[in-house]
């Protein structure tokens, strides 16, 4: 409680000081703008519902993105780790794409899938991808061999074990990394929206750069910060929810 | 549906020999060369029989179990169970209750326990009573809902053997599964699994290094020496059932017994030392 009283106190103060510094004449308002500014724009955007086709299409190339991301990433781990064969080749080509700029494949995707949600959703899954592939690779070779022996001895055949044993091993790790995941998701969904949209909070950034207005970027930065922050607190809530297995207390039922 | 899953498991023909090891022996490949690690090993525990397998830390005894349940292949000699020489994993006839008590982590105490019955396609109510049932046999009633890393490691010894027990096979092995309790949760855990063996009559092998245990629990013992684990000696264990096994430990014939066998494990397990 304490804590946040004070980081409270602490924003509000170097807000104020922003604020001040900006009236009195400090800092040049064309290139910083002000609190107060900034504060009015984003309430005109609610007020007029400018923002929210926005935020919408933003949430949507994200979540498309980071969906299809996971889900391709960890099937294609599966085929590295169930078929050797193709593994010895598609693991070592992931690990070299992964460290190539993802960006550098955003005019190409514009190019095949146009200017709307699905180009920003396909550069998200080229992020995204690899954080479900290598978590998938991880999951399963951390699996006890003990415990893999435990379930076959139990009676399970393939399809059970990967039922009972690897699919659960992966959607752990997988979501272990979810936090971190839906920030990338942003990161791709807000630069493929700034390189070339119609929409979307990375596209009003933009805008609001060209015309030289630093209060529609930083309106437009808030906006991203607070998303962000609303599905993080919401992912948080998740995680206590399932992870419930994980916390070395008892409980009482 | 578990009497008739283990009935359905052994041969109808009338077999003496649960498990039989006809000179098997098990060597591993390693960058450094060939490690022998089992040789030459005979033996059989009759249908019902609770046979324990002693030796020093390193023979081989959990190779032993590994070849017996089919998680591994013999490089020599054959292992018949029932009869029939083994292939593979046998869920249906031999059941394995591991040194460290392997649960699935993202399932409560319970959900473990069905998993054997799910795996046979036992329908989930029915399943999720008879591991109930279960559950509280090993003394966890009330814990159904805990997950592993909730229960402590005296718990999770149990919640394995109740995942094993559960599904009846004819045949159990146990990989020193108390090696790592206290002496009073060890005791208990003893006594507890007597009074199952005697109620499901399966056939047990029983690996530890503890001679006291084998000795209170066992019709059998088997003596391994030090690496490469061979049979250095069989003796029969003929105390009276039913057993306490920390009362059993005072009786005269008890410390016969021990002194006896004692005098060859104590080579072999001054040997092991020696090497290492």
């Amino acid at each position: 409680m304490a804590v946040s009283t004070l980081q409270a106190a602490l924003v509000f103060s170097v807000l104020a000081a922003w604020e001040l510094a900006v009236r009195r004449g400090w800092l040049p308002e064309a290139l910083v703008s002000s609190p107060g500014r900034i504060a009015t724009l984003i309430g005109q955007w609610v007020a007029t519902g400018f923002l929210w086709p926005h935020l919408a299409a933003t949430f949507q190339a994200m979540a498309t993105g980071l969906l299809l991301g996971l889900l391709l990433g960890a099937a294609l781990g599966f085929v590295v780790i169930f078929v050797p064969a193709v593994g010895d080749v598609v693991e070592p080509t992931m690990a070299t794409l992964n460290a190539v700029p993802r960006l550098v494949f955003y005019p190409l995707l514009a190019l095949w899938l146009g200017l709307g949600i699905p180009s920003k959703a396909a550069l998200v899954v080229t992020i995204v991808l690899f954080v479900g592939f290598f978590n998938t690779l991880g999951a399963i070779r951390e699996i006890d061999r003990q415990l893999v022996a435990q379930v076959r001895v139990l009676g399970a055949r393939p399809r059970a074990m990967l039922r009972h044993l690897y699919v659960p091993a992966t959607l752990l790790w997988i979501m272990t990394s979810l936090r971190t995941s839906v920030g990338l998701a942003f990161i791709g969904a807000i630069l493929g929206e700034y390189m070339g949209s119609m929409r979307g909070i990375g596209n009003v950034i933009m805008g609001a750069q060209n015309l030289f207005r630093p209060d529609g970027v930083m309106a437009g930065l808030i906006v991203t910060l607070a998303l962000a922050g609303v599905i993080d607190a919401g992912l948080q809530r998740m995680e206590a929810r399932w992870s419930a297995w994980r916390q070395g207390e008892l409980h009482e039922r | 549906m578990s009497a008739s899953l283990a009935a359905a498991a052994v041969p109808a023909r009338q077999v003496s020999a649960a498990v039989e090891l006809i000179a098997a022996g098990k060597v591993f490949e390693t960058p450094a060369g060939t490690v022998p690690a089992l040789r030459d090993v005979s033996f059989t525990a009759a249908v019902g029989e609770f046979v324990c397998v002693v030796g020093p830390s390193g023979c081989g005894k959990s190779t032993l179990l590994n070849l017996i349940c089919g998680l591994a292949r013999p490089s020599a000699g054959r292992i018949r169970i029932y009869g029939e020489i083994a292939d593979g994993v046998q869920p249906e006839r031999i059941g394995y209750v591991f040194q460290r008590d392997a649960l699935l982590p993202w399932k409560t105490a319970l959900e473990n326990v069905m998993l054997p019955l799910v795996l046979r396609g036992v329908p989930a109510a029915r399943a999720r009573e008879r591991a109930t049932v279960w559950v509280q046999k090993v003394g966890l009633g009330g814990f159904e809902q805990h997950y592993p890393s909730q229960l402590s490691g005296g718990m999770r010894k149990r919640v394995a053997l109740a995942m094993t027990m559960v599904y009846r096979p004819p045949i159990i092995l146990m990989d020193e599964p108390f090696g790592a309790l206290d002496v009073q949760t060890r005791n208990l855990m003893e006594n507890e699994l007597l009074a199952l063996w005697a109620e499901t009559g399966s056939t047990i092998l029983f690996v530890t290094h503890d001679l006291e245990e084998a000795i209170a629990l066992g019709d059998r013992i088997v003596v391994m020496t030090a690496a490469p684990g061979r049979v250095k000696a069989i003796y029969p264990v003929p105390l009276p059932r039913p057993r306490d096994v920390t009362e059993i430990r005072l009786s005269m014939e008890f410390m016969e017994i021990y002194r006896r066998i004692w005098g060859d494990l104590r080579e072999e397990v001054m040997s092991a030392h020696a090497r290492a």
